[in-house]
């Protein structure tokens, strides 16, 4: 199963951060090891982030998150596990699993080639769920 | 420079409507232009997994960790010439009408250094 394991750093609610960089690279050689870790990488803090939108035809660019949040995405990995017991035991091991948390994303195929590459109904329905 | 695209739900969207999503396209053309480094949709949220370390012992709950109204619901990762490239791309998404994209720019760890 693949996952975007997606990295959250929080404002507060972890436990205090110990600058230990070491474990960064500990974790990628394990986790690489394993031949769970496909790939990953940090993303710049969440203040450079641009978003983009379509409304009416017109194209709108906004400089920042719309959001105040105390938690922001610091980075993400993708993962090929066996199962997602496998995949919590490589997130675990993390060093922000202890000063933030790690979300783990099943991802759901989309079938390109097909004629069928939407599973509209259940599409339109999380679409509306999420409006 | 790579960018990580978030493609998130939105509640100001206009109405997804299925014969105007064309997501083929999209694929098509970024990978044609060799910008499309990967890409994939999500399961929705509630199947997410949230997994926290506290004081040495496992956390790991269903679903993502705070309510939101907005929920990544998919995610392309680009390697293009400038921030207008991606957002020019990023604007071509399907999402963008019927959602929003957030583009985050890379921000490599030097893992050899530390």
């Amino acid at each position: 199963m693949e996952y975007l394991m997606l990295i959250t750093d929080e404002d507060d609610g972890g436990d205090a951060w110990v600058p230990q960089g070491a474990d960064f690279g500990a974790w990628v050689a394990d986790a690489d090891a394993s031949g769970v870790r496909i790939r990953g990488d940090r993303l710049r803090p969440h203040g450079e982030a641009t978003i983009v939108r379509r409304r009416g035809g017109e194209v709108l660019v906004t400089d920042a998150p719309l959001s105040e949040s105390k938690e922001w995405i610091a980075g993400y990995d993708i993962l090929e596990a066996d199962s997602l017991e496998a995949a919590i035991a490589v997130a675990s091991r993390h060093p922000r699993a202890r000063t933030g948390h790690i979300t783990l994303h099943p991802v759901w195929p989309l079938d390109l080639d097909g004629d069928d590459h939407g599973d509209h109904d259940e599409l339109n329905h999380e679409m509306e769920q999420g409006r | 420079m790579k960018y990580m695209m978030f493609v998130s739900t939105d509640a100001t969207a206009e109405p997804y409507d299925a014969a105007e999503d064309n997501i083929v396209e999209w694929v098509q053309d970024v990978d044609a232009r060799g910008v499309h480094l990967m890409g994939e949709r999500l399961r929705p949220a509630e199947d997410a997994t949230t997994v926290r370390m506290r004081k040495g012992e496992l956390v790991v709950t269903d679903g993502p960790f705070t309510e939101s109204k907005e929920w990544i619901a998919g995610f392309d990762i680009i390697d293009c010439r400038d921030l207008d490239e991606a957002i020019e791309i990023a604007s071509k998404h399907p999402m963008a009408r019927f959602g929003q994209i957030e583009l985050r720019p890379f921000w490599p760890l030097e893992l050899d250094g530390v």
